[in-house]
C-alpha cells in the first residue's frame, strides 16, 4: 500500500500543510496565504523610531528610554509587535523546533529590509549567537537561520562573527537592569568566521544584527558594541518582533 | 513542493536535446547511465542523506539513448529502390487521408513482387543484388491516387506497380522541410499514381481491431455529416471534430490562418475537453455512479483520440483528462504541471523526436499558458462574468504560443484575439450540435437533418467572420523568424515577470537586485542598445542587394531587397490550369518567403508578360500583400489573363505602370531600372511581337553590379539587342525563356558577357532547358545555376562584386 501511495504521490504531489495552521495549501515559505495576510505587521502601531518598539500612542519622537539613554545602535526594527500569529510562529521556529520557518521569517525580514530606507546601505548580515547550551538544547540558531534564509532571498552575505563567551541566563526572566548586567561581556569578536567574505574586514562596514526578539535591546545593545570595536561603521538591528509598551 | 514528473521530463528532454546536438557515442553514454544508476542505487541504501540527482541522471541518458534508438527504429531499407519500376505489395497501416486533389495512403512494404515490369534484362540481376532478396524490408510509402475518394481503407493489402521517388528537398531558403517530414512519419518514398490504374487490392493485411473499429466508426459519422449538410460546412464540420483537414478548403483553412484560429482545425486539447465535458454532463445526467462516469468518460475520450488521427495535441489532452478522472476519483488534488509532465513524458518516449516539431512544441506550450498565465487574466476581463475563463484562456494561450508561432510560421496576427473570440465559441457549439447530430443521424437521420441546418448556419457564419477579418489589412503581419536564444529570452522575461507578482520571494530578490545594480542595469541596457544599433548600420552597409530566384517549378519568380527598404519582386511564378491542390507556387513559394523575410509590403511588382508561368502566383500577392506599384510592358493589358489581373490590382489601390525601351524606374542615384524591350514605337499596332517576345527585358543597376532579366524574350528582341552591347553588358543574366532553345542568342550573350547565368526551370514537357543551350554556355565559358537542381539562387551585392549562394548547394 505504501508503494501505491508513493506512486499515486508521483501524478499528485499533494500540498503540504500550513506550519502554523495545518491547513492545506502551503506556498513556497511553509505557511498559508492566510498565515502570511494575519501575521500582525507594523501597520496600525506606532513605532519608536530608534529602538523600534511598538505603542498605541505616536509621539512622533522616540521612547523615553531611547531619549534618555541613545542605543548604539542607529536603528531597530521588527516584522511586527509580539503577539498574535506571529508570537505564536516564533514559538512553534524557537521551541517547537520547526525549522522550516526559518524561511518564513527569512521572508518577512526581507519584505521589512525593503520596505525600510534605514538598512538601505546595510551590507552584512550578522545573527546574534546562541549560547552553547541553549544550542545544545535546541539544535539550532533561529537568528542564524533566518539570516541566511534573509540573506538568500536578497543577496547578502550572512557572517557568524560574533560568539558567545559567557553562559548567560535566560533574558526572559529578568527584568530591565538584570538583562543589561546578564550581558555584559557575553560576546566576543571571532574574525576566522569572516574569510570568504568581501572585504574581510569589518571596518567601515554597515553591518545588521539579527535577532529574534528585542525586549529592552541589551542583547543586541551589547552585540553592537563589540561590533562597533572592530571598526564596523555603525549597526542597525533587525529582529522577528519586538516589544509592544503598554498604553499608559 | 516537489514535483518529481516535472523534474523527470526537464532531465529526459536535456537527454533528448543532448541526443540530438552532441550525438555521444552509445557506448558511453550506455556506462554514464549505468554508474548513475549504480550510484543512485548506492545513495538510496546506503548513504544518510538522500539524492534523487542520480536517478534524473539515468533519465537524462534514458532520453539520449530513446533519440538515438529512434532513428534506428525507424530507417527504412526501402530508400534503394527510388527511381526505379517495381511491384510491391503492403498493407495501408493509416485511415487514408482525403484531400481535395486525391487521396493518400501511407502503405507498409511487405514484399517486393518483381523489379522492373517493362523488362530491362540488363538490370535485374543488379538491381536484385543491392536490394538482398532476404535482407530485412522495411520502411512506409505514401501512396497518391489523384482520385476523389478513397477507393482502398486501412488494412486493405495492395500491389502497387510504379515508380517510387524519394520526397522532394527543400527548394528555397526556410522552405518546409517535406522529405524530413515524411522521414518522421516513417515514410522514405513516395509513389504518384494519376488514375490508380496500377493499383490492385489483393487481400487484407494485418490490422488493428480497435483502430480499424474507430475508423469505420467514424466513417459512419463522416457519411451522416456529409448526407445532412451542403459541402463546404460539412468539410468544416469534418475537420474540427476529426481533424482530417484535407477536405477543409484552401481558403478558408488561409482565413483560419490568417485570423489565428487555425488551432480549431487541429483536434487538441479543447476537443478532446469538449468531448469529455459532454460525456460526464451526459452520463451524470442519466444518474450514473462515479467509477462508472469515470470510467466511460476514459473510454470516450480514448476512442475520440483514435478517431482523431491520434495526433500529439489529442494525445496530450486524453493523458491529462485520464489524470483528472483518476484525481477525481481518488479525491486527490489535481496538480496541472505533473499531469501535463506525465503527458509529455508518454508521448516523447514514444516518439523523442517530436520534440522538435512545431506540433508538439505549439501545444504544450499553450496548455501551459491556459494553466499558468490564465488566471493571471481572469480579473481584468471579469467585466464580462461568464465568459471571463473562456477569455483569459484564448489570452493565456496565444500570449504562450506568440513566439513560437511568429518562429514557426512568420507572421503574427493582429486581430488573432477579437477573431478568437468570436470563432472559438461559434466552432464549439457547431461541433456540440454537429457531433450529437452525428451521432442521431446513426439511429434515424431526420432528427441529424433538423439540427444540422442550425449547425450549418453557424459554420457558415464562423467561415463568413474569418473571411471579413482576414480580408482587414494587415490582418497578418510578416515577422522574421526570431533566433532561439530571443524565444528563450521571452519566456523568461514571461516567467519572472508573472513571479514576480505571485511569488514573494521572486518579488524581494528581484526588487533588491534592482536596487543594487540599477546603475548597472541601466547601462547594460543603453550598451546592448548602442551595440545592436551599430551592428545594424554596419551589416547594412554591406551586402545591401539581395536578389533570390526562387524555385518555383517551372516558371519565373524573382525578389530583389534593396537596401532603403524596397522590396521588389519580378514574376511571380505558377501553373498553366487548374491546381489540382488549390494552391500554386504563389501560395506555397512566394508568399511563405516573403513572410519568412520579414517584408509586410511589395514596393514593385514587375510582370513581364502575361503567361500563367510569371503572373498566376500574383493572385496569392494581391490577397496577402498590398502592392504599391505594379509594372507591366503596354502589351500586357492585350491578354485577358493579364488584363483581369491589372484590374483585379487597380481595384486593390495599387498603381499601375506600362513602361517601354527607354524608361527608367529610379530608387535611389545608383540604383535604377532600366528598360531595354519592347521598344514602345513597335507595340502599337501589336502583330510585332508573340507575346513571349513582347516579355520586358530590363536591366537592374546596383553601383557597377549590373542584373538582367529576360522574361521570356527569344531571339527577336535579343538579337535586336545584342547591337547594343553597352545597354547590354551585365554580371548575371537570367536566362530567357527557363533555357528554350528558340531563346539561344549566342550574339546577345557575347554582348552581355555575363559571369554566371541562372535558369529558373522546373520539371516540364517542353524539353526546358534544351541541351543546346547548355552545350552553348559551356562553350562560351558561362557557369549555369538552375533553379531545378540548384533550388533557390542568392545573390547578395554591395554595388562592386557579388555573392553567390544556392539552396541544395551545386554539384
Amino acid at each position: 500500500m505504501e508503494i501505491l501511495e508513493k506512486i499515486l504521490d508521483l501524478f499528485f504531489p499533494g500540498t503540504p500543510e500550513c506550519i502554523i495552521c495545518g491547513s492545506q495549501g502551503r506556498l513556497d515559505s511553509g505557511v498559508c496565504r492566510g498565515c502570511l495576510e494575519r501575521v500582525v505587521r507594523r501597520e496600525g502601531y506606532f513605532f519608536c523610531p530608534v529602538c523600534g518598539r511598538y505603542s498605541f500612542k505616536n509621539t512622533g519622537f522616540s521612547c523615553d528610554e531611547c531619549h534618555s539613554l541613545r542605543p548604539a545602535f542607529y536603528a531597530a526594527r521588527s516584522v511586527g509587535p509580539y503577539k498574535g500569529v506571529l508570537k505564536e510562529a516564533i514559538y512553534l521556529f524557537k521551541y517547537r523546533g520547526r525549522r522550516s520557518l526559518a524561511g518564513f521569517f527569512g521572508l518577512l525580514m526581507a519584505e521589512l529590509f525593503l520596505a525600510e530606507r534605514v538598512f538601505a546601505n546595510a551590507a552584512l548580515l550578522v545573527p546574534v549567537p546562541l549560547s552553547r547550551e541553549k544550542m545544545k538544547l535546541r539544535g539550532f540558531n533561529q537568528s542564524e537561520l533566518a539570516a541566511a534564509a534573509m540573506g538568500r532571498v536578497l543577496g547578502l552575505p550572512v557572517s557568524h562573527c560574533l560568539l558567545r563567551t559567557k553562559e548567560t541566563t535566560s533574558q526572559s526572566k529578568l527584568d530591565r537592569g538584570a538583562r543589561a548586567q546578564n550581558v555584559r561581556g557575553a560576546f566576543a569578536f571571532d574574525g576566522r568566521s569572516l574569510t570568504g567574505i568581501p572585504g574581510t574586514k569589518l571596518s567601515g562596514k554597515d553591518i545588521l544584527l539579527i535577532d529574534d526578539i528585542f525586549t529592552t535591546g541589551a542583547t543586541v545593545g551589547e552585540c553592537t558594541g563589540v561590533l562597533l570595536e572592530q571598526g564596523a561603521d555603525r549597526v542597525g538591528v533587525m529582529t522577528f518582533a519586538s516589544g509592544l509598551q503598554e498604553k499608559k | 513542493m516537489s514535483r518529481p514528473l516535472v523534474v523527470a521530463l526537464f532531465a529526459y528532454i536535456s537527454g533528448i536535446i543532448i541526443g540530438r546536438f552532441c550525438q555521444p557515442p552509445v557506448v558511453i553514454t550506455v556506462l554514464a547511465g549505468i554508474a548513475a544508476l549504480l550510484a543512485g542505487l548506492y545513495n538510496a541504501f546506503r548513504a544518510w542523506r538522500k539524492e534523487s540527482i542520480y536517478f534524473y541522471i539515468v533519465i537524462a541518458v534514458l532520453g539520449i539513448l530513446m533519440f538515438q534508438w529512434e532513428a534506428v527504429r525507424d530507417r527504412g531499407t526501402i530508400g534503394c529502390l527510388a527511381g526505379k519500376k517495381i511491384v510491391l505489395a503492403g498493407t495501408v497501416c493509416r485511415e487514408p487521408d482525403v484531400r481535395s486533389y486525391g487521396v493518400n495512403y501511407v502503405v507498409r512494404v511487405e514484399e517486393i513482387i518483381g523489379g522492373g515490369f517493362e523488362d530491362e534484362p540488363g538490370e535485374e540481376p543488379e538491381e536484385g543484388s543491392e536490394k538482398g532478396p532476404e535482407d530485412e524490408l522495411k520502411g512506409r510509402v505514401l501512396l497518391t491516387i489523384y482520385r476523389p475518394e478513397a477507393e482502398y481503407s486501412y488494412g486493405d493489402r495492395l500491389q502497387i506497380k510504379g515508380v517510387p521517388e524519394k520526397p522532394g528537398e527543400p527548394g528555397n531558403p526556410g522552405d518546409f522541410d517535406y522529405r524530413e517530414y515524411l522521414e518522421d512519419k516513417g515514410i522514405q518514398l513516395v509513389i504518384k499514381d494519376r488514375y490508380g490504374a496500377g493499383i490492385r487490392k489483393i487481400g487484407t493485411g494485418d490490422k488493428n481491431p480497435l483502430l480499424d473499429f474507430s475508423i469505420r466508426f467514424k466513417q459512419r459519422l463522416v457519411s451522416v455529416i456529409r448526407a445532412t449538410m451542403p459541402e463546404p460546412e460539412a468539410g468544416l464540420l469534418e475537420g474540427v471534430l476529426f481533424g482530417s483537414r484535407g477536405r477543409i478548403d484552401r481558403q478558408s483553412r488561409e482565413d483560419f490562418a490568417l485570423t489565428g484560429t487555425v488551432h480549431v482545425m487541429s483536434v487538441s486539447g479543447y476537443h478532446a475537453g469538449l468531448v469529455a465535458g459532454l460525456c460526464l454532463l451526459m452520463a451524470e445526467l442519466a444518474g450514473l455512479g462515479r467509477p462508472a462516469v469515470t470510467i466511460l468518460t476514459a473510454a470516450v475520450t480514448g476512442f475520440y483520440a483514435l478517431m482523431a488521427g491520434a495526433g500529439l495535441p489529442v494525445v496530450r489532452a486524453v493523458v491529462m483528462i485520464w489524470v483528472l478522472l483518476l484525481a477525481r476519483c481518488l479525491k486527490r488534488n489535481y496538480d496541472w504541471p505533473s499531469s501535463l509532465g506525465l503527458a509529455a513524458l508518454v508521448i516523447l518516449s514514444f516518439n523523442p523526436g517530436a520534440l522538435f516539431s512545431a506540433g508538439l512544441q505549439l501545444s504544450f506550450a499553450a496548455t501551459w499558458g491556459i494553466f499558468y498565465l490564465a488566471p493571471l487574466f481572469r480579473k481584468p476581463f471579469s467585466f464580462c462574468s461568464g465568459f471571463a475563463p473562456g477569455m483569459a484562456a484564448s489570452v493565456a494561450a496565444q500570449a504562450a504560443v506568440l513566439p513560437l508561432a511568429v518562429y514557426y510560421f512568420n507572421f503574427f496576427s493582429l486581430i488573432s484575439l477579437p477573431a478568437n473570440l468570436v470563432i472559438v465559441p461559434l466552432i464549439s457549439l457547431a461541433m456540440l450540435l454537429g457531433g450529437t447530430a452525428a451521432l442521431a443521424g446513426l439511429l434515424w437521420l431526420p432528427p441529424a437533418e433538423l439540427i444540422n441546418i442550425t449547425t450549418g448556419i453557424i459554420i457558415r457564419l464562423a467561415l463568413e467572420t474569418a473571411r471579413i477579418l482576414s480580408d482587414l489589412p494587415y490582418a497578418a503581419v510578416s515577422v522574421r523568424s526570431p533566433p532561439v536564444y530571443l524565444i528563450a529570452c521571452y519566456y523568461l522575461l514571461v516567467i519572472v515577470i508573472v513571479e514576480f507578482f505571485r511569488n514573494r520571494r521572486v518579488n524581494l530578490t528581484v526588487r533588491r537586485f534592482w536596487t543594487v545594480n540599477r546603475r548597472r542595469l541601466v547601462l547594460a541596457a543603453l550598451t546592448v542598445t548602442a551595440a545592436l544599433i551599430w551592428t545594424g548600420i554596419v551589416y547594412g552597409g554591406d551586402n545591401d542587394l539581395e536578389v533570390t530566384f526562387l524555385d518555383v517549378g517551372q516558371g519565373d519568380a524573382a525578389v530583389m531587397e534593396i537596401s532603403g527598404g524596397y522590396h521588389i519582386v519580378i514574376d511571380t511564378g505558377g501553373i498553366q490550369d487548374g491546381l489540382p491542390s488549390g494552391s500554386g507556387p504563389g501560395e506555397r513559394v512566394l508568399v511563405p518567403f516573403l513572410r519568412r523575410k520579414g517584408i509586410n509590403s511589395i514596393d514593385l511588382l514587375l510582370l513581364s508578360h502575361p503567361h500563367a508561368d510569371h503572373i498566376q502566383g500574383a493572385d496569392a500577392l494581391l490577397k496577402n500583400f498590398p502592392v504599391n506599384m505594379v509594372v507591366v510592358s503596354p502589351l500586357f493589358d492585350e491578354n485577358p489573363d493579364g488584363a483581369r489581373l491589372l484590374k483585379s490590382f487597380a481595384d486593390e489601390g495599387s498603381q499601375i505602370r506600362e513602361i517601354s525601351r527607354g524608361e527608367r524606374v529610379l530608387f535611389g542615384e545608383n540604383t535604377y531600372i532600366e528598360i531595354l524591350s519592347p521598344a514602345g514605337d513597335r507595340v502599337i499596332g501589336n502583330g510585332d511581337y508573340s507575346e513571349n517576345d513582347g516579355s520586358l527585358v530590363i536591366r537592374f543597376c546596383y553601383g557597377d553590379f549590373r542584373l538582367l532579366f529576360t522574361g521570356d524574350a527569344e531571339q527577336g528582341p535579343l538579337g535586336e539587342l545584342s547591337r547594343f552591347p553597352g545597354s547590354v553588358e551585365a554580371d548575371i543574366v537570367k536566362v530567357p525563356h527557363h533555357g528554350s532553345r528558340n531563346g539561344w542568342t549566342e550574339s546577345f550573350y557575347r554582348a552581355a558577357g555575363p559571369r554566371l547565368a541562372v535558369i529558373s526551370v522546373g520539371p516540364n514537357k517542353f524539353g526546358h532547358p534544351s541541351p543546346e543551350v547548355l552545350n552553348g554556355f559551356s562553350r562560351l565559358g558561362i557557369p549555369v545555376l538552375r533553379t531545378d537542381l540548384n533550388g533557390a539562387v542568392i545573390i547578395k551585392s554591395n554595388g562592386r562584386g557579388y555573392t553567390t549562394e544556392t539552396v541544395k548547394g551545386i554539384d
